[in-house]
């Protein structure tokens, strides 16, 4: 009995001694080689690879392949380890508003510029990088740079341009002997020949109520031209929104929707998980008006549509409208380094890497169907160049409403412009929620 | 226990001993509750004291900079229409699901109870919708309800009623809500299947049979002795209903996100869209304060009205 409790104890101290030699054999190990690739790299101070989180939402092949190189091809150079997360975009904005309260923000953080952005940034949780982006500021768009932008300080890289054109299926277009109009007066005549043949005019999955904004802040613009474009909260005397342009947009998106030019049911079709997409692809929907996600969306998804069938034109002019197709809805990507990051340096080294990086851009562009926002790319990718070319011939910029403007008036615009879609408001009644409440948040400031 | 003690002084030492180990024993049961109660008072209890505390804050939930403002977000609660149209929809909530779940529920259980062929076939059957998780069930119904390519509406088309071709459930302000409660039900039935099915199999056979010896048919014995007698597990079921159904969120949010326009908004969606959507966590706070006394006053009152009905009986 002893016998054996003797040897069950040796056995156990046997092993437990073979486990302590290895684990400390391994460790002794790893640091001694990271040491060295540290030494032979850079001469940096401390021996331990330096570590940056990163999120962002870009979810296509390509572009998760072109991140995954540039994060492995930083190391190499630079000697520091940057871990990427892919999300979803609507369960990203409320992740990293919780991880931002709870004081645990990623190093680097994806955000669409903007009041978006400037919300952060005035509760003091962004870094300012406007000195240490200078030197690579000329390569990226300034219209972009330009959203990231509060008082002349600098708060985010931007690396996607998120301008917003119609997409639409050539094809269907070419069957029933159309071309794309070029005022809204034509567009009635193709959304006529297009619903008489059963097919709707437009694809919108407007659950989350940023789509039909869109349509709504396009027919804002065409109407009031570059005057009427809103760069911040301000009243320029008669109001925040110019309110001939707003309540005559209305009354177009308002015949659109009463004339069966939406699917039915748009406000309850999700664009995240694709109900529109899935109408447009499957040629029961002929037209799409959507930001740059569009077209890597359909890069991905569907290859072949992407290739045979899809096209991009800028948004029609309207009758009586003092707009031109040089003002264009145009939004931007932006990668942010949060206060709390370590290591800024060496995070905005990675982002002046990866935005002025040619191949890694090329290859966002050509193979993802991105919209990037680094200039001078040679872009052989026919939609992607195709929405360059309406990008580079506008001379004035309107943000997105719910990024350029205070959540408050934001949210009143995304909801009553889908309660327009719904029939529950008027265009006047649209409008007036949102000059009352942007007067309201004006007065409170 | 002193007045016993010194009413009987005789016993002094036994009576000191059983104290003692009432002591012990407490000690122990203590012991055994601490690691639930520190988990259960950190997470819960803790949580809606901090909730309470954050409700009279000014808060975006991005930093912690915050700054009181006393009742402010009380007062805007009030004479916010959204809160009151949601506590409507939770309230519609509240009754479909007691309702229809019980009844279903029911219903369900004493199918799989009866000694038909195949009961444990359909105990699986019907339990399965439990097993998916809400996301998915969500998702699933998102896609049969889709106004193009659903499987609702082409069953309905199919079978003659061609005016639903393109009926949009969900796109629809009018049919939204409906179309959510159908789902909510369908996942729930199944739980209160089980629970009942439970109190059934605790009614003793020798009950049953003795009232069948006494000439009782079908019908009697379910009236006077299945009801009564899973009297318990019903009022258990409706107060679990009754509470979930106050503080529901998960498939709402994922089938119609309290859309389109508010025609399917909860108590809970309306806090998480102040909290996370509009970045206004106090004012969220408060939504959720008053969630909480809602809820608590309704038990309360549920209780209290059971209670009394048990007292007369």
């Amino acid at each position: 009995m002893k016998k054996r409790l003797l040897s069950i104890v040796l056995a156990i101290s046997t092993v437990m001694s073979l486990a302590a030699c290895g684990s400390s054999d391994t460790s002794g190990n790893t640091s001694e080689a990271v040491s060295q690739s540290a030494a032979s790299d850079v001469q940096s101070g401390s021996g331990e690879a330096k570590h940056l989180t990163l999120w962002t939402i870009v979810k296509n092949d390509a572009a998760t392949k072109v991140f995954n190189d540039a994060a492995a091809n930083f190391k190499k150079t630079n000697n520091v380890e940057v871990e990427i997360q892919f999300f979803e975009n609507d369960p990203y904005k409320t992740k990293l508003k919780t991880v931002m309260g709870s004081g645990q923000a990623p190093d680097i953080f994806h955000s669409w510029g903007g009041a978006w952005l400037k919300q952060f940034v005035d509760e003091e949780q962004v870094l300012e990088i406007t000195d240490k982006t200078s030197d690579f500021k000329s390569q990226l768009s300034e219209a972009a740079w330009d959203l990231d932008t509060f008082d002349g300080k600098v708060y985010g890289v931007p690396y996607i341009l998120t301008g917003t054109v119609i997409y639409y299926n050539k094809a269907l277009f070419d069957k029933y002997g159309l071309t794309f109009p070029k005022t809204w007066d034509e567009m009635q005549n193709v959304a006529k020949t297009f619903k008489d043949n059963g097919i709707i005019p437009f694809a919108m999955g407007n659950k989350g109520a940023w789509p039909g904004a869109m349509y709504y802040i396009y027919q804002y613009i065409r109407f009031g031209g570059k005057d009427a474009i809103i760069t911040g909260l301000e009243d320029k005397g008669n109001g925040v929104f110019d309110k001939d342009a707003f309540i005559n947009a209305g009354k177009n998106i308002k015949q659109m929707v009463d004339e069966g030019w939406f699917p039915a049911g748009t406000n309850g079709i999700n664009y995240d998980t694709g109900g529109d997409r899935m109408l447009f692809y499957s040629e029961k929907a002929a037209m799409m008006l959507q930001t740059g996600s569009m077209s890597s969306a359909a890069k991905d998804e569907s290859p072949d549509f992407y290739k045979n069938n899809l096209a991009v034109a800028p948004f029609p002019t309207v009758n009586g409208g003092k707009g031109t197709t040089q003002e264009t809805l145009l939004g931007n990507n932006a990668f942010s380094v949060s206060k709390d990051c370590k290591n800024p340096d060496d995070a905005v080294a990675f982002l002046k890497y990866y935005t002025t990086d040619k191949e890694l851009n090329e290859r966002n562009a050509n193979d993802g169907g991105i919209l990037v926002a680094t200039k001078d790319v040679n872009i052989k990718d026919p939609i992607v160049s195709g929405i360059m070319g309406i990008l580079s011939q506008s001379t004035s910029v309107q943000n997105f409403f719910d990024q350029g403007l205070p959540t408050e008036v934001a949210n009143a615009f995304n909801e009553s412009t889908q309660a327009l879609i719904g029939g529950a408001m008027s265009p006047e009644d649209v409008y007036k929620k949102c000059e009352d409440t942007a007067q309201k948040v004006l007065k409170d400031k | 226990m002193k007045t016993l003690e010194g009413t009987m002084p005789g016993n002094d030492y036994v009576k000191k001993s059983k104290i003692k180990q009432a002591m012990k024993q407490r000690l122990t049961i203590l012991l055994f509750l601490l690691p639930a109660l520190l988990v259960y008072g950190t997470y819960n209890v803790y949580g809606i004291f901090r909730t309470f505390y954050y409700s009279f804050m000014k808060w975006s939930g991005l930093s912690p900079r915050m700054t009181f403002i006393g009742l402010k977000n009380y007062i805007n609660l009030v004479t916010d229409i959204n809160i009151w149209l949601a506590l409507k929809n939770n309230l519609i909530l509240v009754v479909v699901s007691i309702v229809f779940q019980l009844s279903f529920g029911l219903i369900l259980a004493l199918i799989v109870n009866s000694k038909i062929r195949g009961a444990k076939f359909f105990r699986t059957v019907y339990f399965m919708p439990m097993l998916l998780s809400t996301v998915a069930t969500g998702i699933i119904w998102l896609l049969m309800f889709d106004p193009y390519y659903g499987l609702i509406n082409h069953m309905f088309t199919a079978m003659g009623f061609k005016s639903l071709e393109n009926m949009a459930w969900i796109g629809d302000p009018k049919s939204a809500m409906p179309a959510v409660l159908f789902v909510v039900c369908w996942q729930y039935i199944p739980q209160y299947m089980i629970l009942l099915r439970a109190g059934l199999t605790n009614i003793a056979d020798e009950i049953n049979e003795a009232a069948t010896i006494d000439g009782a048919n079908k019908l009697q014995l379910f009236k006077s002795i299945t009801l009564p007698l899973l009297a318990p597990t019903l009022k258990t079921s409706a107060i679990l209903s009754l509470v979930g159904s106050l503080k529901y969120f998960d498939l709402v949010y994922v089938m119609t996100g309290g859309g389109p326009n508010g025609a399917t908004e909860v108590m809970a969606t309306y806090m998480y869209k102040n909290g996370f959507e509009s970045s206004n966590m106090g004012y969220a706070s408060s939504v959720a304060a008053f969630m909480f006394i809602v809820s608590l006053t309704m038990v309360a009152l549920f209780q209290f009205g059971t209670r009394r009905k048990e007292e007369n009986n």
